[in-house]
């Protein structure tokens, strides 16, 4: 059960005089102080990380890695590191 | 997104499930480290000319999460490619459920680990050539692109 879950059955069956209580949560839960992250265990999606404006597809980002590649005018040279491992 | 067959040589974009997945934890912010291993399923990011060179010895994966574990009003932006940290990846058979590559948490793993993953049949999809530019692309913009 996530959070919004849990939300919405205590909204439901709050008795009218914890609604004004419950709504007080809502807010708080909306003003972002409540870490969303209780009930997913995991690093979640930072707002930051969102940073194109536009749905994008597949073919959007291979057309710019064609693009990116036909940009490399000259040959890349590689160099041997395995004496390092 | 993916090929009806996986390629016949191991190539960049190929995901495979049962890697070993390396993280280091602190604890307790003492300075000591924990290492733990568990299993998952990865997306190879080791460019092919690199994976083919006989004196390398290393590939690099990115771990694969189901998109389910991420809040429901943020998947679309992971389906949509608008985030930086992600790829978005369909579903795949019964043992690739939609999902996305997390590039925030990478393994380094011996070439050897994944040879034995392809011969143990858990090597599960391998990416269209469209796919793979895509990958190419979201790596470098993961990398390279600041806010």
């Amino acid at each position: 059960m996530s959070t919004i879950d849990i939300l919405f059955y205590e909204v439901q069956e709050a008795p009218d005089e914890m609604l004004e209580e419950v709504l007080d949560f809502v807010r708080f839960l909306k003003a972002g102080r409540f870490a969303p992250s209780v009930s997913v265990p995991h690093p979640g999606m930072d707002e930051d990380e969102v940073v194109f404006d536009k749905p994008r597809t597949i073919a959007d980002l291979a057309n710019e890695q064609r693009a990116f590649l036909a940009s490399i005018s000259q040959p890349l040279i590689d160099i041997d590191l395995s004496s390092q491992e | 997104m993916y090929l009806p067959e996986s390629r016949r040589e191991v190539s960049q974009g190929d995901v495979f499930d049962h890697v070993a997945l390396l993280s280091v934890t602190e604890p307790i912010g003492n300075g000591e480290l924990n290492v733990q291993l568990r299993e998952g399923q990865a997306i190879l990011l080791t460019h092919d000319c690199e994976y083919d060179k006989p004196s390398n010895l290393w590939v690099l994966v990115a771990e694969i999460r189901l998109i389910s574990e991420i809040p429901t009003g943020n998947q679309g932006h992971i389906r949509q490619y608008r985030t930086r940290n992600t790829f978005y990846l369909e579903s795949f058979t019964d043992r690739l459920p939609e999902s996305y590559v997390d590039f925030r948490r990478l393994t380094q793993l011996p070439k050897s680990v994944v040879a034995s993953l392809v011969g143990s049949n858990n090597r599960l999809a391998s990416l269209t050539d469209e796919a793979r530019l895509a990958l190419q692309r979201q790596i470098a913009i993961f990398f390279g692109y600041g806010r």
